[in-house]
């Protein structure tokens, strides 16, 4: 885990504001790390170097050619994202969870091609991709579940 | 057709008749499944809301007395597989195994604290909400396969003040001090019986001594990480005196500088810890730590002690 360049850094905090509103005040003071790959994390401001972790923080995005943020993320800070949000249905709440593709035909034009936060009851439940057509999940294997209760 | 529960050794219920006078009572509870009940996460939902929510599912939930946002849960539902579940807002965690983390309730906001055999991650994610994202918390567990699912309920759970480290908390070599540690020690597992009868299919007293001679390092070890002043606690889920008061005696003997706070927990009837056992004598202190009974408490059983390292 080392710390994260600046640059990056601002790249996330940018996306974040531009894509999903959320302002950058909120993470501005937060230490920031930066794995090996592309993850970005925020983390507790001080770390003492004798403790040599594998691992810290909460992943706030992925640094691809659109910054992509978690779904851990998103359902951390889900209360300040204003936009980008796509509001589902129980079925299609139902069908992201599991990790499937949900079709819609029914967005709103302010959301544009791109990594949006997908919300449910007043919760946002995690990342999605809207390619225009279809609003596809990107939850991770790992969290997917079938639920039985909504 | 219903399965007869499988019998309990022989030298097993022997045990546990010497250290409890209702015995059968004991083994009656342990033949039950314990009751399912889980923690709201705070860092993410607030507990009324979360209640009522699942209330609405057709749950029933009643209080743990002693965790405030924490209930024991009846109903047709699988809270693992609810919306609740899946956005970080509960964790299922057993009643018992929310004693650890608040023992030190009021000491960890702001604090650096370690979880020295943290996996799977129901205290850190515990003690990361009694932190309300301030200080520090090192989770630490020496087993990579572990981290990983330490790693998801973290995240899960939306902590974003942790690291994770992979030592072997006996040989760490850090030189950092923490103001709180907590070792919940690999054991034998003799009090969850009810959710794995698993613990019983390996048991003898040749693994319990073997486990109390590791606890005996990884109490010291989790001792020495804790600066003068800070608070130990040491926790199990078995009802082995070697497994609990002998590592605690054996602490104090070892670290002129320990001390056995006394510890309790609201609503929770419990045991004080025994002082003699198979002819060894305890320190009177272990007294004053805590031996969850299920017959008691309707739990799994448990022990806690806290152990405060001494300025002078």
């Amino acid at each position: 885990m080392a710390p994260c360049p600046p640059e990056d850094r601002e790249t996330v905090l940018v996306a974040l504001e531009h894509r999903f509103g959320i302002p950058r005040d909120l993470l501005g003071d937060r230490s920031f790390f930066r794995a090996a790959d592309d993850r970005v994390f925020v983390g507790p401001d001080e770390v003492p170097g004798d403790v040599d972790p594998v691992v810290g923080g909460l992943c706030v995005a992925r640094l691809q050619a659109r910054v992509k943020p978690t779904t851990d993320f998103l359902q951390a800070f889900g209360d300040h994202v204003s936009r980008s949000v796509v509001d589902v249905d129980r079925d299609q709440a139902r069908a992201f969870v599991a990790g499937e593709d949900v079709p819609r035909s029914d967005l709103d034009a302010d959301v544009s091609r791109g990594w949006v936060a997908v919300r449910y009851g007043g919760h946002v439940m995690g990342c999605g991709f809207w390619n225009e057509e279809v609003l596809e999940s990107v939850v991770p294997k790992g969290r997917r579940v079938d639920l039985e209760a909504l | 057709m219903s399965l007869e529960p499988p019998a309990f050794p022989d030298a097993f219920r022997d045990r546990l008749a010497r250290l409890v006078d209702d015995v059968d009572d004991l083994l009656d509870v342990l033949r039950t499944p314990r009751p399912t009940s889980i923690r709201v996460n705070t860092l993410k939902a607030d507990v009324a809301s979360v209640r009522r929510g699942l209330v609405d599912r057709g749950l029933d939930l009643e209080p743990v007395p002693w965790t405030p946002s924490g209930f024991r849960v009846q109903g047709d539902v699988d809270v693992g597989l609810t919306l609740e579940h899946f956005l970080g807002h509960v964790y299922v965690q057993s009643a018992a195994s929310m004693l650890p983390p608040r023992a030190v309730a009021d000491e960890v906001e702001g604090a650096r604290v370690l979880d020295g055999c943290a996996a799977p991650g129901s205290k850190s994610t515990q003690l990361a909400a009694l932190m309300d994202h301030t200080g520090l918390l090192v989770a630490n567990d020496r087993s990579w396969g572990r981290t990983a699912a330490l790693k998801n309920n973290l995240d899960r759970c939306g902590v974003d003040n942790h690291v994770i480290a992979q030592e072997d908390l006996r040989h760490t070599g850090w030189e950092t001090r923490f103001d709180v540690a907590l070792v919940d020690a690999p054991c034998t597992g003799e009090g969850i019986v009810r959710k794995s009868w698993s613990p019983l299919e390996d048991w003898s007293v040749k693994r319990i001594h073997g486990l109390s001679g590791m606890q005996r390092l990884l109490i010291e070890a989790g001792f020495d990480l804790v600066r003068p002043g800070g608070t130990l606690v040491y926790s199990t889920c078995t009802f082995a005196p070697e497994e609990n008061e002998a590592v605690v005696d054996h602490l104090l003997r070892a670290r002129d500088d320990a001390r056995v706070e006394p510890v309790g927990f609201e609503g929770l009837d419990a045991a004080p810890g025994v002082t003699r056992w198979d002819g060894d004598e305890y320190d009177p202190a272990v007294e004053d730590t805590v031996r969850v009974w299920p017959h008691l408490s309707d739990t799994d059983g448990f022990y806690v002690a806290k152990i405060r390292r001494t300025t002078a």
